[in-house]
């Protein structure tokens, strides 16, 4: 816990810290590093692109997953573990790697550095976390739902329409805000595939510590974690989706 | 309204044979059960009739029109799951009107239809809850009317009131006896509680290794089954195995193993042929001193007495060794045979228990 806690509390609290540089415990108190956010070569344009990227690359995932995990839960397949696994590997595999082979991969289709081979090489990233969780919500909902729906008269698209993906609800919240948030402060993908104006978030505040030591990217961090943590903290009061995530 | 007609349908997963050729015919009206241990094939019959598993071989017919061809949402039957299926993203009044609105009904008649339904099932008052807010037997009660109101030709039931406690079952049974009866449809309903199958349905199929083993109305099956094994599943009862002998005035006896003999009804008995028999514990009379004139009248002594409320089941321990179950009831105003600590039925005491010719059953 000690360790979990810790970088949090020690980002919140440099920067709040009046001095130059990142020091603990704090000597004084500003907000100037707040002000300073701005600084950040790029760090809106950066953000905007980022967050783009993020949902459309959630997006996508999403919708993937809804159909992958349809055909993994319900259908008999052969088979079904390993490709089960083969849809969840991204997670386990180096991101470097899957960074580099990616930007070949787009180079070789003649789309390197362009925003869509962005998105695409950031759903490869993030597809895992939602087939996990519809996986989930899917193994918990009752097909004999969907069979009394059927027998009330409800054709196969009208069944998966107005009952299955209802049911559903949780986890595609749930996949669809994690996939976001592991595309949009991912770095060692993105770094690969980015050239000139298109630059995301993660890459520029990197640029801006590599060149400077004062304590605004803890700030910009800070704002970060308060509005991640109130996103998640609606979605798991809404629809309870941190039970999905961890598994049951 | 609706005949149905399951036309000895064979199903096998794999190598495992689950339906092997069932058969059954249900007519307008009608409220058969299919009664069985689980796994007996029961449900399978079920799911088949709705269409969400296809038998390999014969047919499946309502009002002479095959239905095998149809997938489930055309087939217009009322479902009613065992665990209720109700959507919980929906209210009462969504839930029920789901079949209607798939129906294309118009607004004004859904309004109207649902409130009838939810009149007749007493549930008026709830019409915008959600399942999760609800007591078991209103979802009970509202699966039911989402069932009725689409107008099916044949209501299906899974395990009707499984997930029932005791008390609620009872007070069911009579309500959906009542509403059976009001809509006056064809129904089928499939259950393992012999209870529920002989108090809810005008014939009782009772269902054993993939067969149906015997139908008929539920006294009838109780009373007097055909097959052994109904009547080992259905109640319980003494079996007991012996070989015909006539006497010289002409009338028949079972010799049964351990020396026990029986006077039976003689009709169609041959001398030597050897019968299995079946004794309800109810049709046994206990009686503290012996009567001559009753026949079959034996004494044993008592092994065990178990208290069931309206009834005890005594266990008796006759001369020839066997153990025979009998129940017995307080008369009223008779002799005081109490379940006490002193009187007729106390452990280790001797009584005399007797039973009458008809009262035996007799299979082959």
């Amino acid at each position: 816990m000690v360790f979990l806690v810790f970088p949090v509390i020690l980002t919140v609290v440099v920067s709040f810290n009046g001095s130059q540089f990142i020091e603990f415990p704090p000597t004084s108190f500003s907000l100037d590093w707040y002000a300073n956010i701005s600084s950040i070569h790029r760090i809106g344009s950066a953000t905007l692109i980022s967050l783009g990227i993020g949902l459309m690359a959630a997006g996508l995932a999403t919708v993937f997953a809804i159909g992958a995990a349809l055909v993994l839960v319900r259908y008999p397949l052969p088979a079904k573990p390993v490709l089960t696994a083969f849809l969840l590997s991204p997670v386990t595999l180096p991101t470097v790697a899957i960074g580099i082979a990616l930007i070949q991969f787009f180079i070789m289709l003649d789309v390197a550095f362009t925003w869509y081979s962005l998105v695409f090489g950031h759903i490869v990233l993030i597809v895992a976390y939602p087939i996990r969780t519809i996986i989930a919500s899917l193994t918990l909902s009752d097909t004999s739902l969907d069979e009394a729906a059927a027998s009330l008269g409800a054709g196969r698209l009208t069944v998966f329409r107005t009952i299955t993906l209802p049911q559903l609800r949780p986890g595609l919240i749930s996949g669809f805000l994690f996939a976001f948030l592991i595309s949009f402060d991912n770095y060692p993908i993105s770094i690969f595939l980015v050239r000139g104006e298109l630059t995301t978030m993660p890459i520029e505040v990197f640029n801006y510590i590599s060149q400077n030591l004062d304590p605004t990217p803890a700030a910009f961090s800070t704002l970060y974690i308060v509005i991640v943590s109130i996103v998640i903290m609606l979605a798991e009061r809404r629809y309870g989706i941190i039970s999905l995530a961890v598994g049951k | 309204m609706a005949r149905l007609e399951i036309d000895s349908i064979r199903l096998a997963i794999g190598e495992n044979e689950i339906l092997k050729g069932v058969s059954l015919d249900i007519a307008e009206g009608e409220c058969v059960s299919i009664l069985g241990p689980s796994g007996c094939g029961k449900t399978t019959t079920l799911r088949a009739i709705a269409g969400f598993t296809t038998p390999h071989t014969g047919d499946i017919r309502i009002n002479e029109r095959s239905i095998l061809e149809l997938p489930p949402h055309k087939r217009n039957l009322g479902l009613v799951f065992q665990d209720y299926a109700l959507f919980p993203h929906m209210t009462v009044t969504e839930n029920i009107a789901y079949g209607l609105v798939m129906r294309k009904a118009s607004k004004v008649d859904i309004r109207q239809r649902v409130g009838q339904i939810l009149e007749l099932v007493q549930l008026s008052d709830l019409e915008n809850r959600f399942p999760s807010e609800m007591s078991g037997g209103q979802r009970q009660r509202v699966a039911l009317a989402r069932a009725l109101v689409i107008h099916p030709d044949v209501l299906l039931l899974d395990e009707p009131l499984g997930a029932l406690d005791r008390k609620l079952r009872d007070q069911m049974q009579v309500e959906f006896r009542r509403i059976q009866h009001e809509v006056g449809i064809t129904t089928i309903f499939v259950t393992h509680d012999q209870e529920e199958a002989l108090s809810l349905s005008d014939r009782v199929a009772v269902m054993l290794d993939g067969q149906i083993q015997e139908i008929g109305a539920p006294e009838t099956l109780y009373q007097s089954p055909i097959s052994h094994d109904v009547m080992t599943f259905l109640g319980a009862s003494n079996v007991l195995t012996g070989v015909i002998a006539y006497d010289e005035n002409g009338n028949a006896k079972v010799e049964c193993d351990g020396g026990l003999v029986l006077k039976v009804n003689t009709i169609g008995l041959k001398n030597g042929e050897r019968k299995r028999l079946g004794i309800r514990p109810e049709n046994f009379t206990i009686s503290s001193t012996i009567d001559t004139q009753v026949p079959n009248s034996f004494s044993g002594k008592i092994e065990e007495c178990i208290y069931k409320g309206a009834y005890a089941d005594v266990y008796v321990r006759v001369n020839s060794g066997h153990l025979i179950n009998v129940h017995y009831k307080k008369q009223h105003g008779g002799n005081n045979y109490g379940i006490a600590k002193s009187g007729t039925v106390v452990i280790g005491s001797t009584i005399f228990i007797s039973v009458h010719p008809e009262n035996i059953l007799m299979f082959t």
